[in-house]
């Protein structure tokens, strides 16, 4: 039996889910790190300590279970907190799942920024070092930051600049239509 | 997406050097503080206590240089607020343990001012850690020259605040009277918006104790007033409800709680290394004998703060029959009792929302105290939705 949450280093965590599939550990004790887009084949059993959240989260986690042979059986126990109560007497509100679209705010410019930045990076061709120690000139006595990967970062987006603003006004544009 | 399209888009690319280049130059800062302090302590000779101390720089060093987590530069580049990572935009404060066996600590902003807050006690990984120390980027070289800005001072981590002695109103312009009770306005109050730590190690936790040791600290949370908020209001018969957009809410740390006072005692913080001197006249005595030794600042009286923009809904609750003015009791329970019900209708986690109570003070027309409020806020920066 092994703990499989985000306390455990991500390499440890795919020997424990690896190990899990092939039948070396018997039962995995996860927290929503196995929630989403896990496919552990020949899982029959799934047990929930709590009622999950949404019937969404409900959904994704006995999903887990019963993938090879179609076959899976799932626990859910409740506990007295007001949410595992309802679930506990309306266990149909769980199952028949009424699945609302995740909401979020996006004129929260701490959001969006974020994710404009990121869009940015993808569209550039250079790319970051795997590691910040690649920004130090030496690593054991460092004199200065070493900046010639950045450097060919900022250039690229300076000499793209205009195409880059035009791509990301873009996305603007094209979820302003879709919202109609 | 209400408000965005080409221009910010322009911003976003043409800023990009200066964000990337103002997270690096602080990673930079702490690459250089930590291989000197590891330098410092690791001399020929040294003693056991400071090789303990290097070993814990060492620690922190390969942690934001190359462990294959927290220094693969995606990951380091979301935590610090640039890219997108998989919550939503949470701020966090950091604690160093100062020990090398256990990783830096991470917290949310508006728990770790309080957690991590110097003098305070965190129990980590076995260890029983004290903060000793607040972490903000200076030059080593220029500490206690004279006519040379403090290190505090050049960050730009502290500023002014006028927080009125009768209501909760806190602003940063300068004002002779309270705009909300018309009380006059006391000193300005520096508030320095830290947000990283250092700890070191005060015992190993045995079966011997029992109970942790607790420390009190004098928290308050404020709406910040600025002329430009943009608040609706709901006129409901029983509980009148302002909606304010992007509202500054302010959470402070004044300190540990004097037991008479009643009142935080404030940090007394080295501008210039950011030590923190202990509270008790003993200790403090002897933390000025040593810091003497390898630091020329001086102690600053200081609170600790944390800011944010969120939306925030203020209703104004109507005194208990037969009673009138700020009822402090009444306000928390009614707090309490919105939050559970805003959490139950919305399906939110307990701390997506908060809420603080709020003294308005008396009517400058009047002079009667006025009912006070409660204001619920979104705890996610800039807001969820």
């Amino acid at each position: 039996m092994k703990e499989h949450s985000a306390q455990i280093d991500g390499e440890e965590r795919a020997r424990r889910e690896k190990d899990f599939k092939e039948g070396k550990l018997d039962v995995l004790v996860c927290t929503p790190t196995l929630e989403l887009g896990v496919d552990i084949g020949p899982l029959l059993t799934v047990v929930l300590r709590n009622a999950p959240l949404m019937p969404a989260n409900y959904l994704q986690r006995v999903g887990r279970a019963g993938r090879r042979l179609r076959i899976g059986f799932v626990s859910t126990f409740c506990g007295p907190g007001p949410h595992d109560r309802h679930a506990f007497e309306d266990p149909a509100w769980l199952v028949r799942g009424e699945f609302r679209p995740p909401h979020v705010r996006l004129d929260n410019p701490r959001i969006v920024e974020r994710h404009l930045r990121s869009f940015l990076l993808e569209e550039l061709d250079a790319q970051l070092p795997g590691r910040m120690v690649a920004f130090l000139d030496d690593q054991r006595e460092p004199t200065r930051r070493e900046n010639e990967e950045l450097e060919r970062l900022y250039a690229e987006a300076e000499r793209r600049r205009d195409a880059l603003v035009g791509r990301l006004a873009g996305l603007f544009e094209a979820t302003a239509e879709r919202a109609g | 997406m209400t408000g965005f399209g080409t221009e910010e888009a322009r911003r976003i690319v043409e800023g990009f050097r200066d964000d990337m280049e103002r997270v690096l130059e602080g990673w930079w800062a702490q690459v250089q503080r930590l291989n000197e302090e590891f330098k410092q302590y690791s001399t020929i000779g040294s003693t056991v206590y400071d090789k303990r101390k290097a070993a814990a720089r060492q620690r922190a060093y390969a942690e934001i240089t190359t462990d294959p987590e927290r220094a693969y530069p995606l990951a380091y580049l979301a935590d610090a607020g640039l890219l997108p990572s998989y919550q939503f935009p949470t701020d966090t404060f950091s604690l160093d343990p100062g020990v090398d066996d256990t990783p830096t600590l991470f917290r949310p902003a508006g728990i770790g001012l309080e957690e991590f807050a110097p003098g305070n006690l965190v129990y980590a990984n076995n260890h029983k850690l004290k903060t000793i120390r607040a972490i903000f980027a200076g030059s080593w070289s220029e500490r206690g020259v004279a006519g040379v800005r403090s290190n505090l001072d050049s960050s730009g981590l502290a500023r002014a605040f006028y927080f009125c002695g009768r209501c909760d109103m806190v602003t940063e312009e300068v004002r002779n009277d309270c705009p909300v009770c018309g009380e006059p306005m006391g000193r300005h109050v520096n508030v320095a918006f830290l947000s990283q730590f250092e700890a070191e190690d005060q015992a190993r936790i045995t079966s011997a104790e029992d109970v942790r040791e607790r420390r009190r600290f004098d928290v308050r949370d404020r709406l910040v007033e600025e002329g430009e908020t943009e608040v609706a209001l709901f006129d409901y018969a029983f509980l009148p409800v302002e909606h304010r957009r992007m509202a500054r809410i302010l959470r402070t740390n004044w300190g540990r709680r004097d037991p008479v006072k009643g009142e935080g005692e404030r940090f007394a913080i080295c501008a210039e290394c950011g030590r923190h001197r202990p509270a008790d006249p003993d200790q403090a005595k002897r933390w000025e004998e040593s810091h003497a030794r390898f630091c020329p600042g001086v102690c600053e009286e200081l609170v600790l703060g944390y800011e944010f923009r969120t939306d925030a809904l203020v209703a104004t609750v109507p005194p208990q029959p037969g009673s009138e003015g700020y009822d402090e009791a009444l306000l928390v329970t009614a707090a309490e009792a919105l939050l559970i019900a805003a959490s139950t209708y919305l399906e939110t986690e307990a701390y997506e929302i908060s809420a603080f109570p709020r003294r308005t003070g008396a009517d400058p027309e009047t002079g009667a105290e006025r009912p006070g409020q409660v204001v619920l806020y979104e705890s996610v920066p800039g807001g969820a939705g």
